[in-house]
């Protein structure tokens, strides 16, 4: 018998054994299915966002700026959104179908095998098709650096990435928050295309510029907080102390909500198994 | 051991809508005091209509589902409470809905399902080249899943579902969709399975011919009730179905009036024949009183008998 | 009596659809939030200039040309046909389909319309709600000028119907329809659909106005926001008629080439 210490080593390993498995799996299933098409869909993936840039570039390049952001910054602030979504939801596929699974029984696949239904479904569908979504997002944020020729230090760069990690645990947990609806209501998916959908269009834009009830909002299901706030500080827009601080906020924002979602998620697994799907 | 005491299962059901507003919740009893234990090795036949309480029974003894009353036990663990240490000793193939990754090869599921299991190097290389060998899987081993055949999947699900050595197998509908020939190999492949290893195989199915041909013992539940827990022959002689006997019979049949649904056929008489009924002496009457080159007696299909039960079970 | 066959499918379709309450309701809200989302940013745009106007056009105009294109774009959509199309290839119901009296394009062209109208009537709705809610807009020169605009429309659905069909043909060569649409959003970014064209560098502007997007969505709102001049309101059905033809002839051409793919590969 293991003393805890390790046996929580040996669990991390393994789960991180488990991922790289079911990456590989995953890439390996995509490439079969998909082939060359992969290739074809990841280009026409980035011209069409491509056109969205466009769009939003040639939309405020004609104004002084945005609450204050030139059209530069909305670029960088629309990259950073896509990003984090591309990241955040590399997991999160197999519970955007959780309405089947649960209706059809496919949940119940999970259920037999002596793993956390969470982990499996975490592993289940690696989205390696966000790779197009990443090399846009991330090539144009250094374009717009590059352009914009605001220097970064040092503290720049650490808070620019791990700002990014920040903004996807955020996004994961928004992705996955009302997923569970599903235990009670069935077809939930009004609900998670307005959370997932809709609301993810505050994304484009400073969060100043809405009225009041959106940008209550976008605090509750925490949108501001993926870029809006951790941009503030790199794009220049706030230089004091406590925008440094804002990725560190997101991050805690971040850990709340995923926990948030496992708290419904094992309400939910509860109801499961006592009224059955 | 498979122990299950007095299990209940109620489910509320949304009731008729009454008035505008209220939707009464209705309490839809599944699973109605259901007593039985299956001792290691046994090769059970779990057959009921839809709706009869089979799918919620197996969910109870896999850990899905918590009962509402009585109890599970299998080897002495509650598989709801004990869910992982459960999991580890069972398997479990869904006939409707696979475990296999569509676009890869089998033996790259079976990676998967050997670190989910943490199974050692050496017991996973003993185990899948015997079943491998069992179950024939070479022929198709490099295809990827999404290209094999109904009958293929199946004996790579089955491999998967045993992988990990468990002692129990629990199948829900294995045989539905196939074909006969297809299905006659899946049952012989059952059968080896159970003897070679041991393991204890509980199967759900509405094909009552694999009941028939690979279950010693069967249950049958109709309305969450356990209607009959015993042998395929007991069961047979219990139900008054009849069977149908043909005789070819030399010249012209002399045949008693009390003959049941007679019909001719050239030289070939038939008619029924329930040994319940005491018809035995009139048997042996036609046979004394006619040249009878060759008799046939037929059982009556499974279906007529167990229909004769989950008529029974309705009136109780 | 062939009319009235297409009339009934529209009719059921619609019927279908008006059971998917919930449906309607999601569409409701993302329609309302999205409005709220945008008219936000032009909001903010234009107090960074006091309200002035920009690239001669006034913030009035700005909501105006937004709202307007709304129903514009519900209007003319072209509501996934290629996308139908190309699923009833795939599956082979296509074949049934031909076999059909009526026409497989204009079966799908009848069910698209049930859906569409049972999408318009929130819009109107949503339409009436945000005018009321940003203090009204800039109406058409003259009753003409309005009646040339729904002509327009009338036009413009057409030229997207077209260019749809043309999309759904390449079907029949196994091209994949949704990996083509990426390509083709990236041009209706571009058809004054997202943001005017009038706010585009000029290259960009010119090479636009080459393509028949701009003539389905882009026209008619020039037409409504313009004046009363006939030359002016000619030369926009120029176009548009000029694009409906030319796809038109397009589409006839591949349709043809295509079916006869599909009786040689025996579907």
């Amino acid at each position: 018998m293991m003393n805890p210490c390790k046996r929580f080593f040996h669990r991390i390993v393994w789960f991180f054994q488990l991922c790289g498995m079911t990456l590989s799996m995953c890439w390996r299933g995509y490439i079969s299915h998909k082939g060359w098409s992969a290739l074809v869909h990841g280009i026409g993936l980035i011209v069409g966002y491509l056109g969205d840039y466009v769009v939003l570039y040639s939309m405020i390049m004609n104004f002084p700026g945005i609450a204050g952001f030139t059209a530069l910054d909305v670029c960088f602030l629309y990259s950073m959104g896509l990003v984090c979504y591309a990241l955040g939801n590399i997991h999160t596929r197999e519970f955007w179908k959780i309405d089947d699974l649960v209706l059809r029984g496919g949940l119940d696949l999970y259920l037999v095998r002596p793993v956390s239904p969470l982990v499996q479904m975490f592993v289940r569908d690696i989205q390696v098709g966000y790779l197009s979504h990443l090399i846009l997002g991330l090539g144009c944020m250094f374009l717009v650096k590059g352009m914009s020729g605001i220097p970064w230090d040092i503290t720049h760069w650490l808070l620019f990435f791990f700002s990014i990690l920040a903004g996807s645990v955020v996004m994961s947990g928004i992705s996955l928050i009302a997923t569970p609806l599903s235990f009670w209501w069935g077809k939930s998916r009004s609900v998670t295309g307005f959370v997932r959908g809709g609301l993810r269009g505050t994304l484009k834009y400073p969060i100043t510029i809405y009225p009041k009830l959106i940008q209550i909002l976008v605090y509750i299901i925490p949108y501001a907080f993926v870029a809006y706030y951790p941009c503030l500080y790199l794009l220049g827009r706030d230089t004091s102390p406590k925008a440094v601080l804002y990725p560190f906020i997101s991050m805690l924002v971040g850990i709340a909500v995923n926990f948030a979602f496992w708290v419904f998620w094992r309400m939910g697994l509860r109801r499961y198994n006592s009224a059955g799907g | 051991m498979i122990e299950v005491e007095n299990l209940r299962k109620d489910y509320l059901v949304k009731g008729a809508k009454e008035g505008i507003f209220s939707r009464g919740k209705q309490k839809k009893r599944a699973v109605s005091d259901i007593s039985f234990t299956i001792h290691p090795g046994e090769l059970v036949g779990y057959i009921g209509p839809n709706g009869a309480g089979k799918s919620t029974t197996i969910k109870m003894l896999t850990g899905i589902l918590l009962p509402d009353g009585g109890s599970v036990r299998v080897d002495g663990l509650d598989p709801f409470r004990q869910r992982k240490q459960n999991c580890q000793n069972m398997g479990v193939l869904f006939g409707q809905r696979s475990q296999l990754w569509w676009h890869l090869r089998l033996d790259d599921t079976y990676r998967l399902l050997k670190h989910l299991y943490e199974i050692p190097d050496e017991q996973y290389k003993a185990r899948l080249s015997v079943l491998r060998e069992i179950l024939e899987l070479d022929e198709f081993w490099t295809q990827p899943v999404r290209q094999l055949s109904l009958g293929q999947r199946m004996r790579g699900e089955l491999a998967a579902a045993l992988l990990h050595s468990p002692s129990y197998l629990y199948l829900d509908e294995p045989t539905v969709g196939m074909d006969v020939l297809v299905k006659e190999r899946i049952r012989e492949l059952l059968g080896e399975i159970n003897r070679r290893d041991g393991v204890t195989i509980l199967l759900t199915t509405h094909d009552l011919e694999d009941v028939e041909r690979l279950c010693s013992r069967v249950m049958v539940i109709n309305h969450g009730n356990l209607l009959y827990d015993g042998t395929m022959a007991e069961l047979r002689h219990r139900c008054p179905a009849d069977s149908s006997v043909t005789i070819d019979i030399d010249g012209e049949p002399i045949l008693p009036d009390s003959l049941r649904s007679v019909k001719r056929e050239g030289s070939r008489v038939s008619f029924h024949f329930s040994r319940h009924m005491g018809e035995g002496e009139l048997l042996a009457k036609v046979i004394s009183q006619n040249h009878v080159r060759d008799i046939s007696i037929t059982e009556p299909p499974i279906e007529e008998v167990v229909r004769d039960l989950y008529e029974g079970g309705e009136n109780a | 009596m062939k009319l009235y066959a297409y009339f009934l499918m529209a009719y059921f379709s619609l019927k279908e659809s008006l059971t998917y309450w919930k449906d309607y309701i999601s569409f409701i809200i993302f329609s309302v939030l999205g409005l709220v989302l945008q008219i936000s940013a032009w909001y903010a745009l234009y107090s960074s200039v006091d309200f002035a106007p920009v690239m001669g056009r006034s913030y009035e105009t700005m909501i105006t040309y937004y709202l307007i294109m709304q129903i514009v774009r519900n209007f003319t959509s072209a509501d996934g046909i290629a996308g139908t199309l190309e699923q009833r290839m795939s599956t082979g119901e296509i074949a049934t389909d031909m076999l059909r009296p009526a026409a497989p394009r204009g079966i799908l062209i009848a069910r698209a319309w049930g859906e569409k109208l049972y999408y318009f009537i929130p819009s109107i709705l949503i339409f009436v709600g945000s005018v009321l809610v940003v203090g009204g807009i800039q109406l058409p020169a003259s009753p003409g000028v309005f009646a040339a605009f729904c002509v327009s429309l009338c036009l413009g659905y057409l030229i997207n119907l077209m260019f749809d069909l043309v999309m759904a043909t390449f079907a029949f060569w196994f091209i994949e329809v949704n990996t083509l649409r990426w390509f083709v959003t990236f041009f209706v970014a571009l058809s004054g659909t997202a943001v005017p064209l009038w706010l585009l560098p000029s290259w960009l502007q010119a090479i636009c106005r080459a393509l028949p997007f701009q003539a389905a969505a882009y026209v008619p709102m020039q037409i409504y926001l313009g004046s009363t001049n006939p030359a002016e309101i000619l030369r926009a059905f120029g176009t548009q008629i000029f694009w409906i033809i030319g796809l038109f002839l397009v589409q006839e051409w591949l349709w043809r080439r295509g079916k006869r793919r599909i009786v040689v590969l025996g579907g």
